[in-house]
């Protein structure tokens, strides 16, 4: 850090950032990209007993200066998959269609998909980060924790690799991998993606499914962060 | 032009939070403005642009430290970047304030004598940022400021002498895959650069800001418009996406007032996908400063499919021919050639070429125009399967070569042995996604049997007879950057086995070596504060000398690993 960050910038977006000012106890907190919420303690007007909590959003803590891009309350389709979204084609003829379980076979191409709000239909097309590839493996082959954020064989897996963020573009059907064309990192599809080759330092995240009524459906946020770190 | 910079008043806690990891407040120091006329005539004891000088050779002046004495060469500090990936930058210096920069531009500021860190900037990078390639190759210095190129194609001005961010200026639109590398380059009060995403489908150009503002003073695109001359050389509309990036830094000719720039190759890979010559692809192009006018191209090779980026800006050297002294441009190619052109003030001139690698793709050059004739059967395309030499990565990538004045030789960190298969799949364009290969495209290395003697080398070519005088060879690829002296010595790592090296600059006799903590990619440089003469390079492994590695040992059926971090060496005389 150095002296330069006394000044505090940040893009201010009214449409996506809130700023919660609210008087509360003797701490101060705001969200970092991760959604954990840092505490620290207060400085402003204890006499009063006057505390001011900072809710907003400052990017990867770690990577000060605060210039940051706020992500609070973001909107419905740059939001995360949340319980409960359906899953969507993300391209192609069918693009923004429903996908069912039924349209996936086993060991086929994974389909690009992204998931979409069930209550007012709007796909989270907002952000790369959102897209994951779903693949039919048989459950025989599936580790169990693997298995168990699968709905059936239906597994979904972010599309951006671990590695410096590429989108995982390619299938091989031999050897049922996920392979990353940027960097040739290669992810074990019936094994929580773990990586198996390539320069990737870590699996890609899961998006745990279900299936209702043939319906895919997201039983729970990813697995892990999405994308890659910058460090 | 967007300002995302908005000071806010330092209230409440974050206020806090920045004192606890607050550095200790720069000492007051003296900082002098870098004027065009110290950018033109650098002094020898400071090191103020990507090569040192505009005519990019990479040459220091200074020789306290010479071929007699480099024995004694010892590290006097060092410092830990913290980061992993690709660390290319030069340490650029300037009255004793050293600035580095490294993958996912952090900025740092260094006391040049003492290492102590001054200050330090940290680009926060947007979360969905795709990053190809995870490095940046350092600043440029212009009056009292600091300007680095970021990866989600912003260009920052930062004071030097603390740090603070006075502009920043959105360069190109980073989700539909345009990014930034290089080192800009500054020229009259003009901040160049180009912009990288080749591989995303993007359409190349060099564009002008001003030094003071930030205001975008002229953008120059790397592919005509229709209209334009060249533009018939792209079919349809593949010149919306041809790539032609630019990301390196160019070289500057004040007498002629034209900056000299290598463009990459087209996009995607497999040049059936955009039948013609694709102007102006895989060349050299003079630009105007003042206006951003194209003045002048000469293209190495045509409609490429090797991806054989021409990155590298030309070494503007003066060399003989017979008993003509020509005002020249010398490039060792991607492609394996070595390039004799002539500069003048209406364009470039081709003078003469010869192969510096084992290169199997030309079948003849005219001997006119340099123009190259390619063998089909080397020639990869959709659905076509070809093997040429070199590999991709080229008889040298963009490691830059030097030239010393005094031997009048021409040192390139060079790959030999190395060649490379390829077969292009269909491909569709879609914003910011990979438009190389295809998904179901092939891409690999093939070693030639002589790969077992070497594969990186180190040459030196007398200039004014176009012939090698010698050379060292390396088992290890070779991807380091090149810095010779005054003080008859070359200056390289670039090897898997970690090493830095320093070399008779007249014969290649290593003469000093250290072992460093990770492979050496970085640009070295030389400087000297209060008298002492400083040897500096960045050690940290990464980008595409990694994967290449990990090519090479698939194909060796090796596992050699290099580990990564980075940290900057110094090194000055016992
Ligand atoms: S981004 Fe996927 S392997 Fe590098």
């Amino acid at each position: 850090m150095h002296r330069d960050h006394a000044s505090l910038s940040v893009e201010h977006d009214p449409s996506t950032t809130l700023w919660h000012l609210v008087l509360i106890e003797s701490t101060i907190s705001f969200r970092n990209k991760k959604n954990q919420i840092v505490m620290a303690t207060s400085i402003v007007n204890r006499s009063r007993r006057i505390f001011v909590k900072v809710l907003m959003d400052f990017g990867v803590l770690a990577s000060l200066p605060f210039v940051s891009r706020p992500i609070a309350a973001r909107p419905p389709e740059k939001t995360r998959p949340q319980a409960d979204d359906l899953m969507v084609y993300a391209e192609g003829d069918r693009k923004g269609q429903l996908i069912q379980a039924a349209d996936l076979q086993i060991n086929a191409k994974p389909i690009a998909a992204l998931p979409m709000e069930p209550v007012s239909s709007i796909i989270r097309a907002g952000s790369r980060l959102n897209k994951v590839m779903l693949v039919r493996l048989d459950t025989a082959r599936l580790s169990s924790k693997t298995a168990k954020h699968g709905a059936d064989g239906v597994l979904a897996y972010s599309s951006v690799c671990t590695h410096t963020g590429c989108d995982v573009n390619r299938w091989n059907d031999t050897t049922s991998r996920m392979v990353c064309s940027c960097h040739e990192s290669e992810f074990e599809v019936a094994d929580a993606a773990r990586v198996v080759k390539g320069p990737a330092p870590k699996p890609l995240a899961m998006l745990p499914l279900k299936e209702v009524e043939g319906q895919l459906v997201v039983k729970s946020g990813f697995t892990r962060r999405v994308g890659f770190q910058q460090m | 032009m967007s300002q995302r910079i908005m000071p806010i008043p330092c209230i409440l806690i974050p206020c806090l939070l920045l004192t606890v990891s607050a550095l200790a407040a720069p000492q007051e120091r003296h900082y002098s403005p870098v004027t065009s006329q110290r950018l033109i005539n650098p002094e020898s004891e400071n090191w103020l642009m990507y090569r040192g000088s505009y005519n990019s050779w990479g040459y220091s002046e200074l020789k306290q430290i010479n071929r007699r004495n480099v024995a004694r060469l010892k590290p006097v500090w060092a410092f830990s970047t913290g980061m992993r990936e690709g660390h290319q930058a030069p340490p650029i210096v300037n009255d004793g304030y050293m600035f580095i920069t490294t993958p996912h531009n952090h900025l740092l500021a260094l006391d040049a004598k003492t290492g102590d860190l001054l200050w330090k900037y940290q680009r926060d990078l947007p979360e969905d940022l795709m990053q190809m390639h995870p490095t940046n190759r350092g600043v440029a210095l212009y009056a009292d400021l600091v300007f680095m190129a970021t990866a989600d194609a912003y260009l920052v001005a930062l004071r030097a002498s603390d740090g603070q961010v006075v502009w920043e200026t959105e360069v190109a639109d980073y989700t539909s895959g345009y990014y930034m590398t290089l080192a800009p380059l500054a020229v009259s009060g003009n901040v160049m650069v180009g912009v990288s995403g080749g591989e995303f489908g993007i359409r190349g150009f060099v564009a002008a800001f001003d030094a003071a503002t930030g205001k975008p003073r002229w953008k120059t695109y790397t592919i005509p418009a229709p209209g334009e001359f060249g533009n018939d050389s792209w079919p349809g509309d593949t010149w919306k996406t041809g790539g032609v990036p630019v990301w390196i830094t160019g070289s500057y000719d004040p007498a002629l007032d034209l900056s000299y720039w290598g463009t990459g190759n087209g996009g995607p890979w497999m040049g059936d996908t955009r039948t013609g010559d694709n102007l102006y692809a895989t060349s050299v192009i003079a630009l105007d400063t003042n206006s951003g006018q194209i003045k002048g191209y000469h293209q190495y090779h045509h409609n490429d499919s090797w991806d054989w980026d021409e990155v590298s800006a030309p070494l503007l050297i003066n060399f003989q021919r017979g008993d003509r002294t020509i005002k020249g441009l010398v490039h060792p190619g991607r492609n394996g050639y070595l390039w004799f052109l002539e500069r003048t003030q209406d364009g470039i001139g081709f003078v003469d070429t010869l192969p510096y690698v084992k290169q199997n793709v030309f079948v003849s050059i005219d001997a006119d125009t340099g123009r190259p004739e390619y063998d089909p059967k080397r020639t990869p395309g959709t659905n076509k399967p070809a093997e040429f030499c070199p590999s991709l990565w080229g008889g040298k990538d963009w490691p830059p070569a030097a030239y010393n004045p005094d031997t009048r030789l021409l040192y390139i960190p060079a790959n030999d042995n190395l060649c490379g298969s390829m077969e292009g799949a269909e491909v569709e364009y879609s914003p910011g996604q990979v438009f190389m290969v295809g998904a179901e495209g092939k891409n690999q290395l093939v070693l030639h049997e002589d790969a077992k003697d070497h594969i990186g080398i180190l040459q030196a070519w007398d200039v004014d007879q176009a012939r090698l005088k010698w050379s060292v060879p390396f088992k290890s690829h070779n991807w380091g950057p090149v810095l010779t002296t005054a003080g008859d010595l070359v200056f390289m790592g670039g090897t898997n086995d970690r090493y830095f090296r320093a070399f008779d600059a007249r014969n290649g006799k290593i003469l000093w070596q250290q072992r460093t903590n990770s492979g050496v990619i970085g640009v070295p440089t030389s400087y000297q504060v209060d008298d002492r003469q400083y040897i500096a390079v960045l050690s940290g492994y990464g980008v595409d000398a990694e994967r290449e590695q990990s090519g090479i040992n698939q194909l060796r059926g090796e596992s050699h690993h290099v580990p990564q971090g980075g940290v900057l060496w110094v090194f000055s005389l016992d």
